[in-house]
């Protein structure tokens, strides 16, 4: 891969460049629908990374359009000022303008330098994507993955007290309003089957009809008997699987 | 169709040949199989738009050009709708299957009730947001991160202001970003294990927005009056309790598959861990033990996409060759196609898992 | 390696009955087993409503048994530890036609006759009590002794109070074979080993054939299905548990109060309604006899819920989220079977309670205990006996 980003490097002072930043297996492939010179190969096993030759990229920009996992920039360093150009896809709903400035980042989210938008286009079908070209120092150009106007992160937490006190009982299950201890009550009463434990706890009974709670009493249950989850089976299903309207069950129209 | 005197009426009874129960990619996929073949096919879903989970995804879909990769979710939605429909199946919306009888029938609610009987049914009924209990999980707020999707991306709500996301796995992170775009702040995302779940692409995504994603952090609570003002997670390393300030959380912690009616039907049900949960047991060609009985998509396990829409046709290739509209020549050619991408879908090391569970299904499946 | 364990009594069975029974035993200082094959209340027991009705029943000795039971429920609200859910409420019966209404006004003079206080009650007079009714509802009777409790509540709270006492309940446990020598029980062998044991009560519901056979006792009990429709809940509106006058036709097989329609006796449909506890109402029933099949069907949901309308309109909004089906032991004349077996000592019938088991769990674990302890019961059960049918 590095040897790509070296070829990338010195292709891109003739032309704006691909730059392929995808390494996992993900059984995927637009980006070599997307390349009318054959620049990117996936062949016949979904799953393989993309093998992608530099040397044959005419800096379109479809692929980073496309590209479902936002992994394709552009590179362009013609101005041979120093700068460069880099285009990332954007799809966030806000405004963004030529000539504003904008943060560029890494992968990780880390800032690398404050640059200036200088192109907008966009691409990519009927609802395309916005490509983002900014200018900034070249020496950080191959490693920008994105850009944001948002300098620092969102995040922000505070540590509590180590002491903090959980409160201990909370409901299983919410259609019937049944705590943790009143399952924990009719395991100690001896209960040993699914059925039986939602039949008298009334876990499940309610209008979900335990498609939430199932999990979680047969986990109850699975950690008193040591059976597994197969061994402990499902619910039993009775229609209907879905509330239904009395009246309309029986026929009656309004 | 008999609707009776004085408003009521006896339960009226419909019959066709392929009925596929939910209109996601799996259901449409198989039905447009079928239908395509000349048989009379049927399509029921709850919902009010056709296309499934699709119609709520608003980013561009991995897979290859026969799974519309590329395009964004919802435009797959609407092509697979539309190729179902044009090959002659009826898709019915706002039709609810309320039961699956041993007989074979179905109970319907559309406009009114009625019971539907079908020589092939294929259950393409999706999956559920996985949720589980913990102190403050009944307040406002705390939903799965699907429903935040729905919120955002179909009715064009907001769900609050501030979210902490719950897994890093590709829902926690697609939603994540899809919040953002919809101009939330998204607070952070917490992860039980030490590494993200999702692919490094969908990481980097979130990260390049400024989103941290906090490893080794469990969930502890939420804390609230009227609904969510806080939630609570654990450092596992430091043994610290952080609180973060939101007004959502969102949990993305794995999807069950939704196969209540299988069950009912009678289909063997089996617990498959790689899969999400209890399935109905089924062949490589997508056949449940009942005759007549197939399944596909999430329901026979949770997957992609990608996959529901191969495994949909796979099914209903095997139910035109069971019904004998397919000469068994034509099908076992259609079929080797179909599970020669199915095994590409599943081909890097987050489909391998799922990968040898359905060959071990096919196998016949025995208790470890 | 299966154990061999001992009882002095060994119930099979922990349904209602069973559970009852042992509840009795325990509490005159038996020593007791419960032998269940699934787990508590998973047959009849846990598939049914919570009907004490008293003005249901049968004429002559049935009703006496119920009357007796009747007056037992509010010591076990005492005794148990588990809330059974027990409201005094009345019940009430609803005739659609004036025919129905005739045959009402007979029964509720021959149940004051035999002791039964039940009111009839006009159409005008029946707005009072249930304001509103469907437009067919000619009037109805009501009986204020009728009650409701919550069945599995029930059984599970009589079973875990004989557990306190000392009793033993084997669940996932299945009786294979009675050893009965010199014309005496001696020893049964179940699926977790043998017990040895004097005497066995069967309270095994539908599974009372089957373990007849193993003492070669033919006990003529069948499957009845009934099928069952549950609402979301609702805040308390229904007051009373009620009836249609066509229940009655079709549980006691009554020419003048069978239902008209052709669909509705093949189902043996007779509406029932109650509202439990937390709030659902449970919406029946069905008769039918159609072996081990408990699944419910889409013919008797709708004509439940179609049939349910009639009576109580209002609730047409209501979403139904749930039906269930039990399968009722039924005896040929729908009475209990009670008692002892000709030649085998020790082995007790305490079975066939035909739908009514509920509400004649307590009595019959009472003459139960009486008669596996002493030998006599302080009651007359006779017309219970096994040996009434021919």
């Amino acid at each position: 891969m590095k040897g790509d980003w070296e070829k990338v490097w010195e292709e891109a002072r003739e032309r704006p460049v691909a730059l392929v930043d995808c390494r996992q297996e993900i059984p995927c492939n637009p980006c070599e629908e997307a390349c009318r010179k054959g620049a990117i190969r996936v062949g016949e096993d979904l799953c393989s990374a993309p093998v992608y030759d530099p040397g044959r990229c005419d800096g379109c920009g479809r692929c980073v359009a496309l590209c479902p996992g936002m992994a394709i920039f552009l590179l362009d360093r013609r101005g041979g000022d120093g700068q460069a150009e880099v285009t990332v896809p954007w799809e966030m709903c806000g405004e963004i303008v030529e000539g504003e400035r904008i943060w560029a980042v890494d992968g990780k989210g880390k800032v690398l330098t404050e640059g200036k938008v200088v192109k907008i286009k966009w691409m990519g079908g009927r609802w395309p994507t916005r490509l983002v070209t900014i200018r900034i120092p070249e020496e950080r150009a191959l490693k920008v993955r994105g850009v944001r106007f948002r300098e620092n992160s969102v995040g922000s937490s505070e540590e509590v007290d180590q002491e903090y006190d959980l409160p201990e009982d909370y409901p299983v299950c919410r259609c019937e309003d049944v705590s943790r201890e009143e399952v924990l009550k009719f395991l100690k009463m001896g209960l040993r089957s699914l059925t039986a434990l939602r039949r008298s706890s009334r876990v499940g009974l309610g209008y979900c009809q335990g498609i939430y709670c199932q999990e979680q009493l047969r986990k109850e249950l699975g950690m008193v008997t040591r059976r597994s989850e197969e061994e402990t089976g499902m619910f039993k299903v009775r229609p209907p699987v879905r509330p239904v309207k009395l009246g309309r069950l029986g026929g009656v129209n309004g | 169709m008999d609707t009776g005197q004085e408003g009521r009426m006896r339960l009226p009874e419909e019959s066709c040949t392929l009925v596929a129960v939910g209109a996601g990619p799996a259901g449409l996929c198989a039905a447009r199989e079928a239908a395509a073949c000349g048989v009379r096919t049927t399509v029921l879903d709850e919902n009010d738009k056709g296309g499934g989970q699709l119609i709520k995804q608003i980013h561009r879909f991995f897979g290859s050009r026969e799974h519309g990769a590329g395009k964004r979710g919802f435009e797959i939605a609407l092509e697979l709708a539309e190729d179902c429909a044009n090959a002659g199946a009826e898709i019915r919306l706002n039709h609810r299957v309320l039961g699956f009888f041993e007989d074979g029938r179905l109970l319907v609610e559309g406009d009114f009730i009625y019971v539907l009987e079908a020589k092939a049914v294929v259950l393409a009924t999706g999956a559920l947001e996985r949720s589980f209990p913990f102190p403050g999980w009944t307040l406002p707020g705390v939903m799965g991160a699907g429903a935040a999707q729905t919120l955002v991306n179909v009715h064009g709500v907001l769900p609050g202001k501030r979210a902490v996301l719950v897994g890093s796995g590709n829902v926690g992170l697609i939603v994540a970003y899809q919040l953002l775009q919809a101009g939330m702040e998204v607070v952070g995302i917490l992860e039980v294990e030490d590494r993200v779940g999702g692919y490094e692409v969908h990481e980097s995504r979130v990260r390049r927005e400024g989103v941290p994603i906090y490893l080794r952090h469990r969930l502890l609570a939420v804390e609230g009056l009227e609904g969510v003002e806080a939630v609570l997670a654990k450092d596992l390393e430091k043994g610290t309790v952080k609180r973060f300030h939101a007004d959502t959380l969102c949990l993305a912690v794995g999807m069950i598959p939704q196969a209540e009616l299988a069950s009912m039907r009678g289909c063997r049900m089996v617990f498959v861990r790689e899969l999400g949960g209890f399935i109905p047991w089924h062949d490589g060609d997508m056949r449940t033990d009942r005759p007549g009985v197939y399944v596909a998509g999430d329901a026979a396990g949770v997957e992609e996409a990608s996959i529901a829409m191969d495994e949909g046709r796979l099914a209903g290739v095997a139910a035109l060759e069971d019904l004998g509209a397919l000469s068994p020549n034509e099908a076992r050619k259609r079929k080797e196609e179909l599970k020669r991408r199915l095994n590409l879908l599943r081909g890097g090391a987050a489909g391998r898992p799922r990968a040898m569970a359905k060959e071990r299904l096919a196998a016949g499946w025995r208790h470890r | 390696m299966a154990e061999i364990m001992s009882s002095e009594v060994v119930v099979i069975g922990g349904g209602v009955i069973g559970a009852a029974t042992a509840y009795y035993l325990c509490r005159e200082g038996a020593e007791v087993m419960i032998v269940e094959a699934d787990d508590l209340a998973s047959g009849a027991s846990g598939a049914c409503d919570g009907f004490l009705s008293l003005q249901t029943k049968a004429l002559g000795a049935h009703l006496r048994l119920a009357m007796e039971s009747a007056k037992l429920f509010p010591s076990l609200v005492e005794d148990l530890e588990v809330d059974i859910e027990y409201r005094p409420c009345g019940g009430l019966i609803l005739a659609t036609s004036q025919e129905q209404m005739k045959e009402l006004r007979a029964r509720a003079k021959a149940l004051s006759a035999e002791g039964l206080e039940v009111e009839v009650l006009s159409a005008s007079e029946l707005k009072k009590i249930l304001p509103e009714v469907g437009k067919e509802v000619k009037g109805g009777s009501y009986c204020p002794l009728d009650a409701q409790v919550n069945p599995i509540s029930l059984t599970l709270g009589l079973a875990h109070k004989a557990q306190e006492m000392g009793a033993t309940i084997l669940r996932g446990c299945r009786v294979e074979n009675i050893v009965v020598t010199n014309n005496r029980v001696r020893e049964i062998h179940t699926s977790a080993g043998s017990i040895h044991s004097r005497r066995v009560v069967c309270a095994a519901g539908i599974g009372s054939n089957q373990i007849g056979k193993m003492i070669i006792v033919d006990v003529p009990v069948l499957p009845q299905r009934g099928q069952i429709l549950v609402t979301e809940p609702q805040e308390p509106v229904l007051p009373h548990i009620v009836a249609g006058a066509e229940y009655l036709g079709t549980k006691g097989n009554l020419q003048a109060l069978l239902p008209a329609e052709e669909e509705a006796m093949k189902l043996g449909l007779g509406f029932t309604a109650e509202q439990t506890k937390s709030g659902n109402f449970l919406l029946g029933s069905t008769r039918e006899f159609v072996g081990f099949d408990s699944q419910t069907t889409p013919e008797a949901m709708n004509a439940i819920a179609r049939n349910a309308l009639r009576f109580l309109p209002w609730i047409k909004d209501l979403d139904v989220i749930r039906s269930f089906a039990g399968l009722r032991p039924c005896s040929p004349d729908g009475l209990p079977i009670l008692g002892t077996v000709k030649g085998v000592k020790g082995f007790y019938l305490a079975t066939g309670h035909s739908g009514d088991g509920i509400c004649l769990a307590p009595i019959t674990g009472k003459v139960l205990s009486e008669l596996v302890l002493d030998g006599e019961t302080s009651l007359d059960i006779s017309p219970f006996s096994l040996y009434r049918f021919k």
